[in-house]
């Protein structure tokens, strides 16, 4: 019988999860690890790598190693994300057809849903191995502020992998899920998601077998992949000012140098200091070689890294505002991410909520373990709790003069439709084109495009008569579908969604057959 | 919707024979009847709460709700016709909760509802006191049940309410816009000003004032526009004539009633000698304008003669001669013709 599983792709790690006999368990790879590297790459010889495996040559093949991919997914390559990210990373990138980013490995060039396709493949090989049984479905888990274009693209990578997506979820309402899974109180609880890539904050109700989200906010662009950024730039910097020399060109060097700061960090949250040390670093003018050898202090770090977790403090607010509540109406603080376990999150979150978090539950994990007991409801129609979430991100028109007319207000439980009537402004047209743009800005162009819609064949007629009624709906996906009907004829016309650099069904297809039938991805974690 | 209500029960009615559908017989009745009654009912009948409902009772009355018309709670039956009701029932339910919830939302709707007292707590959905029937109708073609069907929800109650709160914030966002575009009027700004008059009539097209600004605003607006796009053409028109030509269209087609604007753009396109049809016509319009202006006369000649239209020639080269019997050009060419 084929199984259900829970799958949290991460930025980092990746976590997959089942309920057996209605117990969620964790499943490790065959390394014995909890948590995969979400890591894709193809070896000098055009072996494919995934996992650890992957991670462990990053750094004699940074170019061909793909970390992070999930900070690309759903964006336009000419994004202002897409180019900070871009910084310090080792591996290229290009533009793809539909002004998507796409990563060039190996001389070959992936599209980001497929690589999150493999890593997820990886996910379900992982489970396959330990259940001695097949997997097709799941439930996959995305952070509560990823856009529509991510979630859609999330979804295709899904579809890449092999995989039938029950349904997507958010990455804190997974964690509530799985704190609530067994209790039975009502509770007031806010989940401060702090990954490696991403930032959520959720605000929820729960008890008497439902869980209701009452407010979401984040930051897509902030995530312990940042932290480990700011320890590379101070080293880039200490290096400079004491040999004279920018490492930024030395793609090896500064694969090296985000490991050692990765595991700084990392150790930092147990020790109050640590040396990192790369003998071999570089070589002078005259070929000597140059080693780095740094003393790192917890308050370095914290000073270094302060002004991240200073950045979250605005976005909690303004989840409480939407949530119309305040700190002190909490009963409990869920800490999720890897990230959380620095001592200065750990503190700055007790202060922010007045309470100290709730310790039961484990940041790596926790996520997974989520989906997979909504993956066992949804198939198993086990008892557990309704999950009742909102849509995290405005979503509106652009109208005359670049304004972003709100029709869905952030926040707005789902599924939800809402229906807004629209008109001709100029004698006898016949066509109105409408932009459909998700986000919290007022200016329309410094939001996510959905999708244009020309609304054609209206008849001709006095500017202002027609009323053409345009239904905007989110499902319980969070994702977003429009459709249009004359009022006046009582026509339905049909518009169609063109989500921004997805693929085809078709590719879609292609692509998950391609990897299903080849491999080559090694397999031992 | 109260159509796709219909729609949908009759949909149900003759499938209910010949789909399988996994749920108990009891339950589909119950999902029947409540979709059909779904209008009818005030949002404290449908999470089932009293009038005088706390705030969390309010609360646990949705978590039930939830918990029995939730589509996530059937997700591996086939549900056959009752998918699309149970969605529209769960998606009035989040709405009832959504007003219900917050005290001032609440308040502004028990206004419109009226009868102060608190109604004894409904147990079924059967069909309530006040008569409906009406609603429950498909509405009529024409503007005034369209105004109903705007927000696709019949009962009297309801629609008062939401679609005051829609036609208010409509409003409110005309209002605002056409106040942003007097500013821009003020400052000189006539493009600007007529994009967010227009904006504002997308909003309330049924607000006159909106229309009359219009009307003063566009024809300024036009001309500024119009303005721009020569400057640009004229640069244009030393090395790239075909953009030139595009955009002096432009600028003909915002100013209908400018003559040397049309002809301009004629002989233009003469010159290039690639679309003389479309010289033509903009050489009529110029006549048109000013039907005794020589040059026009003797362009718009030129014109149907180079595209071998020897009478259309004619007519005009004579009503050039009438004009100035001395042209020399004008007797050559009636006489070469």
């Amino acid at each position: 019988m084929s199984r259900v599983i829970g799958i949290d792709l991460g930025t980092t790690n990746s976590c997959v999860a089942i309920l057996e006999e209605g117990q969620p368990v964790v499943i490790p790879n065959t390394g014995g690890y909890k948590t995969t590297p979400s890591i894709f790459a193809v070896t000098e010889e055009g072996k494919r790598l995934v996992g650890h495996l992957a991670k462990r040559q990053a750094v004699t093949n940074a170019k061909n190693t793909v970390h992070a991919a999930k900070r690309l997914i759903g964006r336009s390559y000419d994004s202002p994300e897409v180019a900070s990210f871009r910084e310090f990373l080792p591996y290229e990138l290009v533009q793809g057809p539909n002004n998507d980013v796409r990563v060039r490995v190996a001389g070959r060039v992936y599209t980001i849903p497929e690589i999150s396709g493999i890593v997820l493949r990886e996910m379900k090989r992982v489970a396959e191995e330990y259940l001695g049984d097949t997997v097709q479905q799941a439930v996959i888990t995305v952070p509560a502020y990823f856009n529509d274009a991510q979630r859609q693209t999330t979804r295709d990578a899904g579809r890449i992998a092999g995989l039938e997506l029950l349904r997507i979820i958010n990455e804190p309402t997974a964690a509530a899920l799985a704190y609530g899974f067994g209790r039975d109180k009502t509770e007031t609880v806010a989940v401060y998601d702090l990954g490696g890539g991403t930032f959520d904050i959720s605000i929820l109700q729960m008890g008497k077998g439902v869980i209701e989200v009452l407010a979401t906010s984040g930051d897509t662009q902030l995530g312990g992949e940042d932290f480990d950024r700011r320890i590379v730039q101070h080293l880039l910097a200490i290096f400079q000012e004491k040999e004279g020399l920018d490492l930024r060109g030395d793609t090896m060097a500064l694969q090296r140098l985000k490991d050692a700061s990765e595991k700084a960090k990392c150790d930092l949250s147990q020790v109050a200091s640590t040396e990192i040390n790369l003998p071999f670093i570089a070589a002078d003018a005259e070929e000597n070689a140059l080693h780095m050898s740094v003393l790192l202090t917890r308050e370095q770090l914290e000073e270094l890294t302060g002004e991240l977790v200073e950045r979250t403090r605005a976005i909690v607010q303004r989840a409480f505002d939407d949530a119309k509540l305040t700190a002190s109406q909490l009963d409990q603080v869920l800490l999720v991410g890897g990230q959380t376990r620095m001592p200065l999150v750990q503190r700055f979150v007790a202060q922010l909520f007045g309470k100290t978090a709730h310790k039961g539950v484990n940041p790596d994990e926790v996520v997974a373990v989520g989906a997979a007991i909504q993956a066992a409801m949804l198939s198993e129609e086990k008892e557990g709790p309704l999950l009742v979430d909102v849509t995290p991100l405005s979503l509106g028109i652009a109208t005359f003069g670049g304004h972003f007319a709100r029709l869905i207000e952030r926040n707005t439980t789902v599924p939800t439709s809402r229906q807004e009537i629209f008109t001709t402004t100029r004698d006898n047209q016949t066509a109105v084109k409408i932009r459909v743009v998700q986000g919290e800005s007022e200016r329309a162009d410094e939001n996510d495009l959905l999708g244009e819609f020309v609304l054609a064949g209206i008849p001709p007629g006095p500017k202002g008569g027609p009323e053409i009624e345009v239904t905007f709906d989110i499902d319980a996906n969070g994702i977003v579908s429009v459709s249009a009907r004359d009022l006046g004829t009582g026509r339905a016309q049909s518009i169609q969604v063109n989500p921004r650099g997805t693929l085809s069904p078709e590719e879609i297809e292609r692509l998950a057959s391609q990897y299903s039938q080849s491999d080559e991805v090694a397999v031992k974690g | 919707m109260s159509s796709s209500h219909d729609r949908d029960a009759a949909a149900v009615e003759s499938a209910r024979t010949s789909v399988r559908v996994d749920l108990p017989d009891a339950f589909q009745r119950e999902i029947r009847e409540l979709a059909r009654a779904l209008p009818g009912l005030d949002y404290f009948a449908v999470l089932r709460v009293p009038r005088s409902a706390s705030p969390d009772e309010v609360r646990d009355a949705f978590f039930e709700r939830s918990k029995t018309y939730h589509p996530d709670r059937y997700f591996k039956k086939e549900l056959g016709p009752y998918a699309g009701l149970l969605t529209e029932i769960y998606k009035r339910i989040v709405a009832a909760h959504d007003v219900l919830r917050d005290a001032k939302l609440r308040a502004s709707y028990e206004k419109t509802l009226g009868g102060g007292a608190a109604e004894p707590k409904p147990t079924s959905f059967s069909v309530p006191a006040k008569p409906v029937a009406k609603a429950a109708a498909p509405a009529p073609a024409g503007r005034g049940s369209s105004l109903r069907n705007r927000l696709g929800l019949q009962s009297p109650g309801l629609v008062l309410v939401s679609l005051q709160k829609q036609l208010e914030q409509s409003r409110a966002r005309a209002r605002k816009h056409f106040d942003a575009a007097l500013e821009q009027k003020a400052s000189g700004d006539w493009t600007r000003a007529a994009h967010l008059v227009e904006l504002a009539i997308a909003f309330d097209p049924r607000e006159r004032q909106y229309h009359d600004e219009l009307a003063e605003i566009l024809p300024r607006a036009n001309v500024d526009r119009a303005a721009d796009v020569r400057r640009k053409a004229e640069l244009l028109l030393h090395g790239d004539r075909a953009g030139a030509a595009e955009l002096l269209e432009e600028a003909a087609q915002l100013l209908p009633t400018d003559a040397e604007l049309a002809y301009k753009l004629s002989n233009l396109l003469f010159e290039m000698g690639s679309d003389l049809a479309k010289a033509a016509l903009y050489g009529e319009r110029a006549v048109a304008l000013d039907e005794d202006e020589l040059r026009f006369r003797k362009s718009l000649a030129a014109t149907y003669r180079r595209a071998g239209l020897p009478q259309k020639a004619r007519k005009h080269l004579q009503r050039a001669w009438e004009l100035d019997p001395l042209d020399k050009e004008i007797r050559l060419a009636l006489q070469t013709l």
